[in-house]
């Protein structure tokens, strides 16, 4: 999970199991592929769960301090570092601030980060991808190779570099996620629109005489999207790792914001008597990321059955 | 093959040239006076660190020519001299590779000697609580960020062990056994993520050669489960997991940064780091690009072993 070419490259299956088209039961009635996959979706136990855990993330990322008592920001020096309690059910930071209330603000800050870095990272990525895809030539070939260098790097050492040029702040570390999950957006979206060009209905649709942009937004882009729906959802859970990883090494959001990241990083010069202030960010990333993980799986598994059954 | 291998490496060049011009850009194009960026006001602007810097980057010249001047130099094996200490680039990330090799083999033992036993396991006792066991730790560690893990694993060593030596980082030159002690917990940490990410590509292509007709006859003419498993199975599910292993190594890459972080690791991911704490842009903009080259030519060379270990490949 932590490098974003592992989940494309090899997807947990044997290269020899690929191939064969859609796999649409023929039942009493047929349904569309994504009826069908939303059908399969919605009976996954563990999709579900992690479905109620985003849906837990986003509430609290928009509701934030109006669940709680106190404020993320302002400090409070006689109750500085104490340890979990009814009144404090995190825990303090050094400044006496309360932990709980820190730590849902930090989750507004890896939604923000995450659905803004992969929205652009979609928003850069799908025109590309199309175009590379459907005309190839001298314009595919130069994004391809754009794609190989962004790829060239393993990825936090890329975004480690972007954000240290361009300097540590929140903006470009959404950035910087977001040029290097573009990337393997380009290349999932080139790799289905390849696959998808020479179909019948394409053909049918370029005979009678459907321009270019026609095509490719009514005909190629709803078959190429599911892949990428899957994908994004692996990058959200990625761009909260990115982003608490920068953050811990400094590299991301800047303090006072209560970022998940960050407060692991002030946390360490008082682990030995405050583990705490360690404890819970890091509870919070599980929590996160194992919410989107288990939500891509079950979205994976439902556009591609033929997974779901090992 | 042969061909392949040619073509494989025509296309690298335009892929090391992208690196080395988004290394350039990045690092040495910056918005605003350069040098007064570069030297940042926190630092004491000493006269000779921008002096050093002046001279390196050739600040008068177009820019193409001074991305022409710093490949040729990068080509010829000089990655220019730090701002801070004088010392050249390369002496220095040369002078802390073997902390990340040694690390990365680190890693790959661990990935190896438990990923690959475990994803066996729990394939072959697929649907009993062995299986589930270990597929639900599989999914915890691999969302357990591994930088918060070693934090904890560093303070329950320091407050329960700190006798062990196991935070000591010894260079092996000195004594190799503390060498090693002090490299087992920033190797089982660094291998964490790919540890799970095996065990679940093991138990799949296990499963899947179970299912071969070759193993129901390698049963059906009696042979015992412990030769079904080593000469029919195992070889033959390996190849997906040989493959995945070498591109985690970019993985492993990456998480240098973090472990050397944590673990105090005198290794070139520290040295970024240090790097872009004081602003020595030319340290940072060649350990980046001397990372990334060597990720580019691992991959290279895993694709090559690829097509020669699998007959179906073909170019």
């Amino acid at each position: 999970m932590h490098d974003t070419r592992t989940i494309s490259r090899t997807d947990e299956r044997p290269p020899d199991a690929a191939g064969s088209d859609d796999a649409v039961a023929e039942t009493d009635q047929v349904l569309s592929p994504t009826r069908l996959a939303w059908k399969s979706f919605r009976r996954s136990k563990l999709g579900l769960v992690g479905s109620l855990m985003v849906l837990l993330l986003i509430v609290i990322a928009i509701g934030g301090e109006q669940f709680s008592p106190y404020d993320a920001y302002s400090m409070d020096s006689s109750v500085s570092l104490e340890p979990p309690s009814l009144a404090h059910p995190a825990g303090t930071d050094r400044f006496g601030r309360d932990q709980l209330t820190r730590l849902m603000e930090g989750t507004r800050i890896s939604m923000l980060v995450s659905f803004v870095a992969v929205v652009l990272s979609l928003v850069i990525g799908i025109p590309l991808g199309l175009i590379a895809g459907y005309y190839g030539g001298l314009a595919g070939t130069v994004i391809m190779r754009g794609v190989d260098v962004v790829f060239a790097f393993p990825t936090i050492l890329l975004a480690l570099m972007l954000v240290a040029t361009l300097g540590a702040s929140l903006p470009n570390l959404i950035l910087a996620i977001a040029v290097i999950f573009q990337a393997n957006v380009v290349r999932i979206v080139r790799a289905s629109v390849m696959s998808v060009k020479e179909r019948e209905f394409v053909e049918a649709a370029r005979a009678v005489g459907a321009r270019d942009s026609v095509i490719m937004a009514q005909f190629i882009l709803p078959n190429v999207l599911s892949p990428v729906i899957v994908q994004a959802t692996f990058h959200l859970s990625l761009a909260i790792f990115i982003e608490a990883a920068l953050s811990f090494l400094g590299l991301g959001t800047q303090p006072p914001t209560p970022s998940w990241g960050l407060m692991l990083n002030e946390s360490r010069t008082f682990i030995e008597f405050a583990p705490w202030l360690t404890i819970f960010p890091g509870l919070a990333i599980i929590f996160a990321v194992l919410g989107f993980n288990l939500m891509g799986d079950a979205l994976r598994d439902a556009f591609d059955p033929r997974l779901s059954q090992r | 093959m042969l061909r392949y291998i040619a073509h494989r490496l025509l296309g690298l060049i335009p892929v090391l040239i992208g690196v080395s011009l988004l290394v350039f850009l990045s690092v040495w194009v910056i918005p605003g006076d350069v040098v007064d960026i570069m030297m940042g006001d926190e630092m004491a602007q000493s006269a000779a660190a921008i002096e050093r810097l002046r001279a390196q980057m050739n600040l008068d010249e177009p820019i193409h020519i001074r991305y022409l001047t710093w490949i040729g130099n990068v080509l010829q094996g000089d990655l220019g001299v730090s701002l801070i200490s004088g010392e050249p680039v390369l002496d220095q990330i040369l002078r802390r590779a073997p902390v990340n090799f040694q690390l990365m083999l680190m890693a790959m033992f661990f990935i190896i000697v438990i990923g690959i036993p475990l994803g066996t396991l729990a394939a072959y006792k697929q649907f009993t609580w062995i299986d589930n066991t270990i597929r639900i730790g599989a999914i915890f560690g691999y969302v357990i960020p591994n930088f918060w893990l070693a934090t904890i694993a560093v303070l329950i060593v320091s407050l329960y062990f700190p006798r062990s030596g196991v935070l000591n980082y010894v260079p092996f030159s000195e004594d190799p056994i503390a060498n090693i002690r002090g490299l087992l917990l920033p190797g089982l940490v660094l291998s964490l993520t790919t540890v799970t990410y095996i065990v679940r590509l093991t138990r799949a292509t296990v499963l899947d050669a179970l299912r071969q007709d070759y193993v129901r006859t390698a049963r059906a003419k009696g042979l015992s489960e412990r030769i079904v498993m080593t000469v029919h199975v195992i070889p033959n599910s390996m190849i997906p997991v040989a493959t995945v292993l070498g591109i985690q190594v970019g993985v492993l890459i990456g998480g240098l940064v973090l472990t050397e972080e944590i673990f105090m690791l005198p290794g070139i991911g520290r040295m970024i780091l240090l790097s872009i704490e004081s602003r020595d842009f030319m340290v940072l903009a060649g350990s980046i690009l001397f990372v990334a080259v060597i990720f580019v030519l691992v991959n290279l060379i895993i694709d090559i072993l690829y097509a020669f270990l699998d007959p179906r490949i073909r170019y």
